[in-house]
């Protein structure tokens, strides 16, 4: 492992060549190599859990169920009955970025939402995804989203440019939070961890005092699993809020 | 930062694009509609259950309410089999008692009877004794015998008066 904090969200070909189809790189990488991870242990998990479901259910089968209840709760509160059919989507994309930061809390592991590009593209299928329902359920209508009522009309025009404005930095504000908590987060626990190893080489009294990093490592680790979770979290409520405006336009 | 590097931007949409697809298949087609259906018969289940403890409930509170009705109406019938016992008992006893009353009473007056005749039969008795000791003391102090007709209306003379003190 290189000491560089951010060596660990290097993409490598885990081919000699890259792989080309149609002029694009679809290269087997290491961060493919770690959605394909993903995508087994989640499947697996949730899949295994209700193999032989059961009507009192076991302890697997518990959180699975829970994860089930816990996302279309989500959904129903904030999207309401209509929200049902969009429910698989927004199921399988909060697991997929909760096992994803999961996944990346193992040691020497990759983290795949610590990428700009992964988190932006799940975002941007959020934002284009929830246009498009604003689109199919109001038609052009949707458009008077962007003018609230109640305001006078000189204050219109600048009103509608800030509405657009925050409306298409949806995805951005969306993706980079993800990454941005995902990247910092490693890189500081990777910081410490480094501390931990040069001081603790360094000898004397540098050695007894690399306790310290070692602790606050410890509370690093904890608290990037309520990260991860949380990232996962607020990611999902963020899509339904958006997916409740396209639909129910709350203004 | 390795993140921005454009050279890997296409590898990772494409594999994003594949392995989240399959997530979302695999997810959608064969996980959620299992924990659906677990659900939905765990709460049928729980319906049934609930409905049939419902149920027995009920029928639990049918047989306290009958068991507590034959419970009085036993009551009011052992109260009146006492009852009627008693006074078939009472009347039996009233019977036997009055019964030997009579019989008593009978036995009683015979016994006076007897007593009675008993009586003058001993009064009789002394009347002709002290005929006889009259004459006998009379002869042998004055040496007159008396004849006994005049002896006995004397001693009848005399005990008629004690007889009747007597009786």
């Amino acid at each position: 492992m290189s000491a560089n904090p951010l060596a660990q969200f290097e993409v490598k070909r885990l081919t000699a060549e890259p792989l080309l189809v149609g002029g694009f790189d679809i290269s087997f990488t290491n961060a493919s190599l770690f959605m394909v991870v993903v995508v087994t242990v989640a499947s697996l998990f949730l899949g295994m859990g209700v193999r032989r479901a059961a009507i009192v259910p076991g302890r697997w089968q518990s959180i699975v169920e829970m994860s089930y209840e816990f996302i279309a709760n989500m959904v129903r509160d904030n999207v309401g009955n209509e929200g049902r059919r969009y429910f698989p989507f927004i199921f399988t994309l909060f697991i997929f970025i909760l096992t994803c930061n999961l996944v990346g809390m193992v040691p020497y592991s990759f983290t795949v939402t610590s990428h700009i590009i992964v988190t932006f593209a799940l975002a941007a299928v959020v934002f284009l995804g929830v246009t498009f329902i604003g689109f199919m359920c109001h038609g052009m209508a949707f458009l008077k989203m962007f003018a609230p009522g109640g305001v006078p009309l000189w204050l219109m025009p600048m009103l509608i440019v800030i509405e657009v404005i925050s409306y298409m930095t949806r995805p951005i504000s969306l993706s980079v939070r993800l990454f941005a908590n995902m990247t910092a987060g490693h890189t500081i626990m990777k910081v410490f961890a480094g501390f931990v190893v040069s001081m603790g080489a360094a000898g004397g009294a540098l050695t007894a005092a690399a306790a310290l990093p070692f602790a606050f490592e410890i509370f690093l680790i904890g608290l990037e699993f309520l990260v991860a979770f949380l990232q996962a979290y607020v990611f999902t409520v963020l899509t339904c809020l958006y997916l409740n405006d396209a639909i129910h336009m709350h203004h | 930062m390795p993140q921005l590097n454009p050279e890997f931007f296409t590898p990772q949409l494409f594999w994003l694009l594949i392995t989240f697809s399959v997530l979302f298949v695999v997810l959608a087609k064969s996980v959620l509609p299992r924990i659906a259906g677990v659900l939905e018969e765990r709460e049928l289940r729980i319906g049934s259950d609930l409905e049939k403890a419902q149920q027995l409930k009920e029928e639990a509170e049918k047989v306290q309410t009958a068991y507590e009705e034959s419970l009085v109406e036993s009551r009011a019938k052992a109260v009146q089999l006492a009852t009627e016992t008693k006074a078939k008992l009472q009347a039996i006893a009233d019977e036997r008692k009055a019964a030997l009353d009579a019989e008593l009473a009978t036995t009683l007056a015979d016994a006076e009877k007897r007593i009675t005749s008993a009586k003058e039969d001993a009064l009789a008795n002394l009347q002709s004794v002290s005929v006889d000791a009259c004459q006998a003391v009379v002869s042998k102090l004055i040496g007159v015998d008396l004849d006994q007709a005049t002896v006995k209306a004397v001693v009848e003379k005399e005990t008629g008066n004690f007889t009747k003190g007597v009786a």
